[in-house]
């Protein structure tokens, strides 16, 4: 594709309620929001009915971005594929095994997650390769043929390949695939080569056990979506969002979907890293509040922070995927979560959330325990009559009930309950920032937070105060926030080679060879994207450590990689790395190389952020309300602004209450907001 | 409880989670910057915060060897070394000791007061796992032939190591020329001052947002909630004395077993006394078990039955007592040998669980695989440098009242196993095979975990191979009617002049030896009789038992 085609631009996110839109028309600058039902079964209809609901045909869009949850919910729900596992002959029980550990050392009732694949659908190949790529015993095409006649008899709709060392020599894992095919047509089959290039068998297994038990789901929501969006008449560029903050095509996707799983969540991490970048805030702490949870990532220097692995569906019941991810780090904090008593007679909030039915005790469904959303009416930060833009009103007795009932065991009114529960909820939420960056090394006063999800702008200044960082900014349309940074992304790809090496052994030149692969590997999967091979970005990095350790940090390899000078400059970045991340470095301590790791980035044209501006909500006149503040000591009458009467160059000082349809903005006593052209809200965390 | 009026529960809830996210977060930065694998993975470390007293107040989720024995470490090290009107702030404290420590020269221990201006307002502390503390053998672990802690090397009283804020070089000089890597050594010891450093400034920071006062209330308040807590899950136990014996292999070639014999008694009201005095005499090779070391795996034990759920500090271990007759195998006079106890950890955990199971049968299990951790150590000849594959074998969990045997998980201690193209990488060896063995688990209503098999071939030409395991003589128990699961063999070369080496040696072995390491199965939970058949039927589909063997100890023929 061209870099940029103008035409209507669109990001569609499907959540487990609502799907979301986002419209963005590149002639006119104007922007349209959408909301509906997702639809569980067809997933698709919820796109479509929201493109009718905006008007939109089909036709008209030139460019489609889509993420999606189908992906990890075959896994969380185990309702994948029937997969099978080839293996080298004598390590078919690894996947079971995994690596053994628990999550609480005092809990020895721990239950392992039974494994994706049973004992009875993994198979053993003889052949062997070893740590260098070397073949010691050849793929046996005797035993192959009788893997072939298991998989038959099975009834595989997918096979995973796991052979040992194949990172460094793929030659018998591409055979086997081959054959496997080639006897049984139809049938989803990835090889772990194909997805990820490093060691550690029982991870790289499992990650191509994931791929191929989402495989064949994928691809069928693949082809129903592709044809229905064809028989409206579409013809634009379709995207899928990635883990990683990148997109891919539907091609890619049908190879790798297991890079999809966590496509929503990464979309508002590169919308905050991308409006960080327009309001001057390179360094940005993403914050996303949601009804469940609470997320955070930071982005340094326009980029996300990405971590290599983690547990799809958590430690406790997952299994671990190594895959860049956005590093999230998330919490059981949000609207919906519920306070409780603990057996020690503590008050704890979360991680237990009413969810949307019965939900909150002032939702008037049913819900008898106290929520935050509960707690943030009674102390009125939330305002009753003017929920979800006035589509339902809030039942504050309710509210009140609810709290007053888990106040009394402790001796506390239910304000003072109320005022419990919200320190308590902040603090939570403030421990997951301070867990990306005091934790990592970064110091929260170098960064400014972007708020959103619905519930993110309540809670964001107490946070910011909390950890002393001096900006907090509200997006426009702080609920569709994650749908408009699917927008925002480029072409992603990451790829990663393992190469244990003594680092002063290793010139440039052979630095500069090992990574040639990968480019080359990088630049044909953007090509079979019909990219513009003009707007390709390749960032390459290294995971290092000193000789003898296991970890690693990752340390950016510069554009030019010649001569020892090079060599020196990383071996100074990666001692920088360290020290920031742990406090000490050992200059003088041998160092080695474990992965190559390259990221390749194809930009795509994208909307700027000059009007994100909703002009659909008439603003009634301005408001005041008592509005409860732990700094001063109890309720403050506060003036409550709409936040669509607000102009551009507009002022609010604190305390205040902004609101707007499906969110609500608090400032505290001493906190100033700056509304920006593009319709931002910048407040300054204490200015005066 | 009248201290609860001076100060709210939410401020408590603050502190509370501060002080566990101090002592973890320094846990996190230790094992991602540590060079032993014993640290980075055996996540053979711990972290703790202690109040101004040395009351231990939080610890983070590590070793639960070293998190029983930290509360006597630092209230010897204040008693009886370095009064804290003798501390600075920019001082830290290092030792190793045996006796003092937990149990064996490798673990040091740094200990560092705290101050916010002049007042001393805690400890932050670490412990970790090193390398090599010098000594007979590499690694500092050798079980047979050391008679006396002197063999087992460096040994460190509590020195200070920290002045000022900087290491001692001549105390670093000192320790780095006793043992044999000395640069993983001292980035160890390192990791570990920086670790405590980056504790300490939160610790701080903590004290002067909240004050003191309110700090030192809430301390208070949650030393007593913990102590009731835990009282309160004793007295739940019905009183009585509930005892059990068990053996140890051996501690040696052609040496005879150790008894592990354990009286636990429950008064009904809220306190419990774990008495191992009826066991061996102490035993003249490198595998007794210093009372630190017994303390710590009592506790964690009585935790794990009682009140699992509550974070460790010193208010929930008042109630606990745990006793050993001097000069037994679990309270040894120094200068007993210990640098080989890591093979009793599960061997405590075992017989406390076997005297709880007639008090407590639904929390009770079958007894573990137990695990092996042997050491292939030499001269790598591809690079003349020397290398060390240090490994962790883990298996099966025993059966229990409703339910089987988890496979595949760290028992006690919580490890993780290393991956077989991690150890091809770094160590000239290959990995034949790595699985489950079949009807090795305790047979029963609820069958025990597997044993695994792994045999990994030696490429170099030479190398010291030596073997910390056990269970090759006593098989698992099974509890209920449960069997016991199937002893552990090593095997030297099996299908070609085979011989069995026993659980504890040290030998050389060569070029294209296999050394095979069959771990025994857990045991089994209640008669086999009462196995459901679908259960058996499933068992045999998946590989954990044979068709015959399912016929010979659950008489069970396949339904046509």
């Amino acid at each position: 594709m061209s870099a940029r085609r103008p035409g209507l631009r669109t990001a569609v996110d499907i959540g487990g309620t609502f799907t979301d839109l986002v419209l963005y028309d590149d002639a006119t600058g104007g922007v349209k929001f959408e909301k509906a039902l997702s639809t569980p079964r067809a997933l698709a209809d919820a796109i479509l009915q929201c493109l009718a609901k905006a008007e939109a045909a089909p036709a008209a869009i030139a460019h489609l971005v889509h993420g999606s949850t189908v992906a990890i919910n075959a896994v969380i729900q185990r309702k994948g594929a029937l997969t099978a596992l080839v293996t080298t002959a004598g390590f078919e029980d690894v996947h079971e095994i995994g690596r053994a550990n628990r999550p609480d050392t005092f809990n020895l009732f721990f239950e392992k997650p039974a494994p994706l694949v049973p004992a009875t659908r993994r198979f053993g190949v003889v052949e062997r390769v070893g740590p260098s790529g070397e073949v010691r015993t050849p793929l046996s095409e005797a035993s192959l043929k009788r893997v072939i006649m298991q998989l038959k008899r099975a009834s595989a709709e997918a096979v995973a390949i796991c052979l040992l060392h194949s990172y460094a020599n793929p030659a018998h894992e591409a055979a086997a695939k081959q054959a496997i095919e080639a006897a049984l047509p139809g049938v989803y089959v990835t090889a772990s080569h194909e997805i990820l290039r490093e060691y550690r068998e029982y991870e790289r297994g499992s990650t191509t056990v994931l791929n191929a038990f989402v495989g064949p789901e994928v691809n069928r929501y693949l082809t129903d979506l592709g044809g229905r969006l064809k028989a409206g008449g579409f013809s634009g560029v379709f995207h899928l969002m990635q883990s990683n903050g990148g997109v891919m095509s539907a091609e890619r996707a049908r190879q790798v979907p297991v890079a999809m799983m966590e496509s929503g969540p990464a979309g508002g991490i590169i919308g905050a890293a991308a409006l960080g970048r327009v309001l001057g805030h390179a360094d940005v702490i993403a914050f996303d509040m949601g009804g469940t949870t609470a997320k955070t990532c930071l982005v340094e220097r326009g980029l996300p922070k990405m971590t290599e692995q983690y547990f799809i569906g958590g430690y406790r019941d997952g299994f671990p995927l190594r895959l860049p991810v956005v590093d999230i780090v998330e919490v059981g904090a949000g609207g919906g979560s519920i306070a409780w008593i603990d057996a020690g007679g503590a008050l704890k909030v979360g991680p237990q959330s009413a969810g949307a039915e019965p939900g909150p005790a002032c939702y008037g469904r049913g819900g008898a325990a106290p929520t935050v959303t509960d707690v943030n009416l009674l102390l009125g930060r939330l305002n009753p009559r003017r929920f979800f833009g006035g589509e339902f009103d809030l039942d504050t007795g309710a509210a009140e009930g609810a709290v007053a009932r888990i106040g009394q065991p402790l001796q506390l009114g239910p304000v003072e309950a109320a005022a419990g529960i919200l320190t308590l909820a902040d603090a939570r939420m403030s421990f997951a920032v301070r867990a990306i960056t005091l934790q990592r090394g970064y110091d929260p006063r170098d960064f400014a937070m972007v708020a959103f999800g619905g519930a993110g702008p309540l809670h964001a200044a107490a946070i910011a105060r909390e950890l002393s960082i001096p900006t907090v900014i509200i997006p426009p349309q702080p609920g569709h926030f994650s749908a408009l940074g699917m927008l925002l992304t480029d072409l992603r790809h990451d790829h990663v080679l393992t190469r244990v090496t003594d680092f002063a052994r290793l010139t440039a030149d052979e630095l500069g060879a090992w990574f040639q692969p990968l480019e080359e590997a990088g630049r044909a999967a953007l090509a079979a994207e019909a990219h513009d091979q003009a707007n390709v970005l390749l960032l390459r990095s290294l995971d290092m450590r000193y000789a003898g350790q296991e970890y690693t940090v990752t340390v950016p390899v510069g554009e030019r990689l010649d001569g020892p000078a090079a060599m020196g400059e990383l071996r100074r970045r990666f001692d920088a790395v360290y020290e920031q991340r742990y406090g000490h470095a050992g200059a003088d301590d041998p160092a080695e190389i474990v992965n190559l790791r390259l990221t390749c980035l194809g930009a795509v044209g994208k909307p700027d952020f000059a009007q994100l501006r909703d002009k659909r909500i008439a603003a009634p006149a301005a408001d005041r309300r008592p509005v409860y503040f732990a700094a001063a000591g109890g309720f403050v009458d506060s003036p409550v602004q709409q936040r669509a009467g607000l102009q551009p160059g507009a002022h609010v000082a604190g305390p205040a209450v902004i609101e707007e349809y499906a969110s609500t903005t608090i400032l505290h006593p001493g906190d100033r907001a700056t509304v920006e052209p593009n319709g931002c809200l910048v407040l300054e965390i204490g200015a005066g | 409880m009248k201290r609860q009026d001076e100060i709210d529960p939410i401020t408590l809830t603050v502190i509370w989670k501060g002080l566990l996210s101090i002592a973890e977060e320094l846990g996190l930065t230790l094992r991602h910057t540590a060079f032993s694998e014993g640290v980075r993975e055996g996540d053979d470390f711990s972290t703790a915060v202690f109040d101004a007293k040395g009351r231990m107040i939080a610890q983070g989720p590590f070793s639960p060897g070293h998190l029983g024995s930290f509360p006597y470490v630092v209230q010897a090290v204040l008693r009886d070394y370095f009064p804290p009107d003798r501390l600075r702030p920019g001082d830290g404290i290092l030792l190793n000791d045996s006796a003092l420590g937990s149990g064996h020269f490798p673990d040091t221990f740094q200990i560092m007061p705290v101050f916010m201006g002049e007042r001393l307002i805690g400890f932050v502390c670490n412990s970790a796992h090193q390398v090599d503390m010098g000594g007979a053998a590499p690694g500092s672990q050798k079980v047979h032939g050391v008679t006396e802690a002197f063999q087992e090397g460096l040994r460190i009283l509590p020195v200070r190591f920290i002045r000022g804020g900087e290491p001692d070089e001549d105390i670093l000089r000192l320790v780095t020329g006793n043992v044999r890597m000395p640069d993983k050594v001292r980035g160890d010891l390192m990791a570990q001052h920086a670790a405590n450093r980056s504790a300490a400034v939160r610790l701080e920071a903590l004290f002067r947002e909240q004050g003191p006062e309110r700090v030192e209330a809430a301390y208070e308040i949650l030393l007593d909630r913990s102590e009731a807590s835990m009282r309160q899950a004793l007295a739940k136990v019905p009183a009585g004395t509930y005892s059990f014996e068990d053996h140890v292999d051996d501690y040696g070639p052609e040496t005879p077993p150790i008894r592990i014999a354990v009286d636990v008694t429950f008064d009904g009201k809220g306190e419990v006394t774990v008495d191992f005095s009826r066991s061996s005499d102490q035993v003249p090779a490198a595998i007794n078990s210093y009372l630190n070391y017994t303390r710590a795996y009592a506790i964690f034990a009585i935790k794990v039955f009682c009140d699992a759920l509550w974070p460790q500090n010193a208010g929930n271990m008042r109630p606990i007592r745990i006793v050993a007759r001097e000069g037994s195998f679990f309270n040894p006079r120094f200068p007993a040998p210990s640098g080989g106890r890591a093979a009793l950890q599960v061997r405590i955990f075992d017989t406390i669980n076997g005297a709880i199971a007639q008090a407590l049968p639904e929390r009770a299990m079958g007894a573990f695989s137990h695990w092996s951790n042997p050491n292939i150590g030499g001269i790598d000849d591809r690079t003349g440098r020397p290398f060390v594959l240090y490994d962790v074998g883990l298996a099966g969990y025993g059966g229990r009242h409703d339910r089987d045997g988890v496979e595949g998980l760290s028992p006690v201690m919580n490890c993780s196993n290393i991956p077989v193209e991690v150890h091809e990488t770094l160590n000239p060896v290959r990995v034949r095979r790595l699985e489950f063995i079949a009807n090795s688990g305790g047979a029963g209503r609820h069958r025990g975990g597997c044993g695994l098999r792994k045999d990994i071939e030696l490429l170099n030409s030479t190398a010291t191979l030596s073997l910390l395991g056990d269970r090759h003589k006593f098989q698992p128990y099974g509890l209920a009617g449960g069997e016991p699961g199937a002893l552990a063999e090593t095997i030297l070369n099996p299908g070609r002049n085979a011989r069995t080496l026993p659980s504890k040696a040290l030998l050389q072995i060569e070029k294209g030896d296999v050394v095979s390491f069959r771990l025994s199965g857990a045991g089994g939970y209640g008669p086999p009789g009462e196995r459901d058949p679908q259960a058996i039927a499933e068992d045999i589909a998946d590989g954990y038992v044979t068709p015959e063997h399912a016929a010979a100890k659950y008489r069970f023929a396949p339904a046509e």
